[in-house]
């Protein structure tokens, strides 16, 4: 995370303290970061995985909807976020490292700071089906 | 913002950052803080509100569905949030303070940190129509 944008870094220092499922790229799309949520959704431990490019993350957990579909890449929210610059939510079924399918409700936001600079995008995401 | 746990803080800091409308509640719903971006979108700035109760925010901004029925209290993604302590997302109307209508998409997040205490919530919105 050394050598990153302020922004990206201060993005991991509260991904690393929140309970909820987190994704971090750059503007590239290249998956920087997830937290411990993320490892438990997922099924497997970022150390393992290490960072991915975005062909890479974007298509291992096998995102669908309802009827098994798999989802076009510009409707899954990280993805557009990374290509618009713009804020973006969905809803959508993946399929996680440990081979559970899970609906999740995703949001992702550009990092950008003040300065008008796109530094990357994060993604919070939860499982559906999940209570408290 | 001292006195509050660091999850809060690092919302805090990040939010700052961010060209992404973001708002940072307490466990009651006090809005601690707004962003630039935010105060942009509500037409109304942090410096001059202060610290708000949600009830103030959501009678100002009058949250409606598509058919300009006021949204049940219970079913904006905030309250949820504060409430359940679970995420929520939810797209609907608000009525800026100069008197706009927009229509935005808004997620909430808790802010449960990894002592599993419950230190408050993050919403993050946009305006819908918003292009690049």
């Amino acid at each position: 995370m050394a050598g990153h944008a302020i922004e990206v870094i201060l993005s991991r220092q509260l991904a690393d303290s929140l309970n909820i499922p987190v994704f971090i790229v750059d503007p590239e799309g290249n998956l920087l970061f997830y937290n411990a949520p993320a490892e438990e959704l997922l099924g497997r431990r970022f150390e393992d995985t290490g960072e991915m490019p975005m062909e890479e993350w974007s298509t291992s957990f096998y995102p669908t909807d309802a009827d098994g579909t798999p989802i076009p890449s510009d409707k899954i929210p990280l993805v557009s976020s990374i290509k618009n610059q713009m804020p973006a939510h969905n809803n959508f079924w993946i399929n996680s490292f440990d081979g559970r399918s899970v609906n999740i409700s995703a949001t992702a936001i550009p990092i950008v700071g003040r300065a008008g600079k796109f530094v990357g995008a994060m993604a919070l995401f939860w499982d559906t089906e999940s209570k408290v | 913002m001292a006195g509050h746990s660091i999850e809060i803080i690092l919302s805090r800091q990040l939010a700052d950052k961010l060209n992404v409308p973001v708002l940072i509640a307490d466990p009651e719903g006090n809005l601690l803080f707004y962003n630039p971006a935010a105060e942009e979108l509500l037409g109304m700035r942090f410096e001059d509100t202060g610290v708000l109760p949600m009830e103030m925010l959501f009678k100002y901004t009058y949250p409606t569905d598509d058919h300009g029925n006021p949204i049940p209290t219970e079913e904006d993604p905030l309250v949820i949030c504060l409430t359940h302590h679970v995420p929520a997302h939810k797209a609907f109307w608000i009525k800026s303070f100069d008197g706009n209508k927009v229509k935005i998409s808004a997620t909430a997040i808790p802010i449960v940190g990894r002592a599993q205490e419950f230190v408050g919530a993050i919403g993050m919105f946009w305006d819908i129509e918003k292009k690049v």
